[in-house]
């Protein structure tokens, strides 16, 4: 059997001051091109999973593999290529882009720290990827503010992207979008993971969004993993009370044809 | 028929921009009938937000222009009331929910204040028994821990409950609520809009339901009214627009959907229903 692309074993953590853990002994792989859910209430954990696979949080147990290599759990710990290799986007790109800079800096960031590129083709790559996201040259020199909500998480998605990781994390990355932009940041994910043969994890408590990327998905609930399987089997077949629940109430208001 | 309880008609909403005005509402008209659940579904800058905004009277004079050929609330007409005319309108017969219930609420201030404020005229021994009666009917098993609670030990579900408990504490005629369950988890969403069609039915109630989510608005409204910067392109029965869309906006934002789509198809370029 081939190595999962990413891997969580056995995580647990729980935050200073905290009895309760954020994550109680949580399993999640990845294949190589495979696109997986998580999904879950607030508070469920989710996101926590995710610092912990970036290295942003360390957990108290547990080990995190990347392509079979086990991660250091302190990011500073990680070696540049394992730190391309996996990337994340957060819910607010406003957040988590410099509003000082332009767009070409942000996006090339990652590739600048790591002297990946000489500073002058650094706007030539930057140019490229945003093309890859549907952006003009013309946001180059933009600066945050000057951009919506949507171009501000295509830039976030660019600026992954640029140092070529082979997975990628995404933190409710349209949950802050009108629908008209979501079906746009949507449309580019499917894109660029199809092109660039990447392996996805999709963080999200939109039930819909989930399903129309994810082959497969686990249920999260209290920081833990309360069911996993494939997408068809989450919606159609959920065998536990708590999927159950959040699958009907996700169908509840989702729109019905 | 009766007389609509809301009639609204080519209501404009400016507001100023260094020297010009823009318009964010650009002539809107529509009736909600008594008992009646309308939804308002829009995009960001669709104007739908400043429409609710003015139907409350909450524009600042100097930064926005209202003017409308008709606005009229149970037989009154909107335009022409003083402050303190508002001031026995706002929170009484028109109510509020609004999408984020922490920066509605005084962070100091115990819910049970809150609510006490709302009823002035009435003694405390009554005020407080309608204020726990009211929160029980949102769904609160013990409402006189959450009188004694402040807004911060709430969590975001609880806090929108307690706040549709105020806003129809006064037993109001219109309820206009703006997103009131977008910030919230799917349970909770799904709860809400219960309590929200319940009390609308069982009081005879109206809401303008002002939303982005067509799925919640098919599950709730009666009617709806789509909004594009600043005007309604399509209005009609909730079933009659979503299952035959006239206008190539509705078709779009319903394209959009990923919950009506095959799995990975590509939402933009899907074929309009």
């Amino acid at each position: 059997m081939t190595a999962a692309a990413l891997a969580l074993e056995h995580i647990r953590l729980t935050y200073r001051g905290r009895t309760k853990p954020a994550l109680d002994d949580v399993s999640l792989h990845v294949g190589v091109g495979e696109c997986v859910g998580v999904v879950g209430e607030s508070g469920s954990g989710k996101s926590s999973l995710a610092a912990v696979a970036l290295g942003l949080e360390t957990a108290q147990s547990g080990d995190v593999f990347l392509h079979g290599k086990k991660l250091s759990p302190h990011v500073r710990r990680r070696t540049p290529a394992q730190l391309n290799a996996l990337q994340i986007v957060f819910q607010d790109p406003a957040a988590s882009l410099d509003p000082t800079w332009p767009v070409w800096r942000s996006v090339t960031e990652g590739l600048a720290l790591r002297g990946a590129a000489r500073p002058a083709g650094l706007r030539a790559t930057a140019e490229a990827l945003l093309a890859e996201m549907a952006m003009s040259g013309a946001f180059l020199d933009r600066k945050p503010h000057e951009l919506s909500g949507g171009q501000r998480q295509r830039v976030a998605l660019a600026r992954a992207l640029a140092v070529k990781p082979d997975v990628l994390v995404l933190d409710e990355p349209t949950s802050a979008l009108d629908v008209s932009v979501q079906a746009q940041v949507l449309d580019l994910l499917l894109d660029v993971q199809e092109r660039r043969g990447l392996s996805l994890v999709m963080i999200s408590h939109d039930l819909d969004v989930v399903r129309h990327l994810c082959t497969r998905i686990a249920v999260m609930r209290d920081g833990r993993v309360v069911e996993a399987g494939s997408a068809d089997e989450i919606f159609s077949d959920p065998k536990q009370d708590y999927t159950r629940a959040l699958v009907g109430a996700a169908a509840r208001l989702s729109i019905r044809r | 028929m009766s007389a609509p309880l809301l009639q609204v008609a080519d209501l404009r909403v400016a507001f100023r921009s260094g020297q010009s005005w823009s318009h964010a509402v650009d002539g809107v008209s529509f009736d909600i009938a008594r008992g009646e659940i309308l939804g308002c579904v829009g995009e960001s800058g669709s104007g739908k937000s400043a429409t609710a905004t003015a139907l409350l009277g909450l524009l600042p004079p100097r930064a926005a222009r209202v003017s409308a050929d008709a606005l009229v609330f149970d037989g009154r007409d909107m335009t022409r009331l003083s402050e303190k005319e508002w001031l026995s309108l706002r929170g009484r017969e028109v109510a509020f929910a609004p999408q984020d219930p922490m920066s509605a609420l005084n962070p100091i201030m115990r819910i049970g204040r809150h609510m006490r404020l709302i009823q002035p005229r009435i003694a405390p021994r009554e005020a407080h028994a309608a204020a726990a009666s009211a929160l029980q009917r949102m769904g609160f098993a013990d409402p006189e821990t959450i009188l004694r609670a402040y807004p911060f030990q709430l969590s975001g579900g609880q806090r929108q409950r307690a706040l549709l408990a105020m806003a129809l504490l006064a037993k109001p005629k219109l309820l206009i609520a703006d997103e009131p369950t977008t910030a919230l988890d799917v349970t909770v969403q799904a709860q809400i809009l219960d309590l929200i069609e319940s009390t609308a039915r069982a009081d005879g109630l109206s809401v303008l339901f002002i939303t982005h989510n067509l799925g919640v608005a098919q599950r709730l409204c009666d009617r709806l009214i789509v909004m594009r910067t600043g005007t309604i392109v399509e209005s009609g029965a909730t079933s009659e627009i979503l299952s035959a869309p006239q206008h190539a906006y509705t078709r779009a934002l319903l394209a959009a959907l990923p919950g009506a789509a095959p799995p990975r198809t590509r939402l933009t370029q899907r074929a309009a229903p």
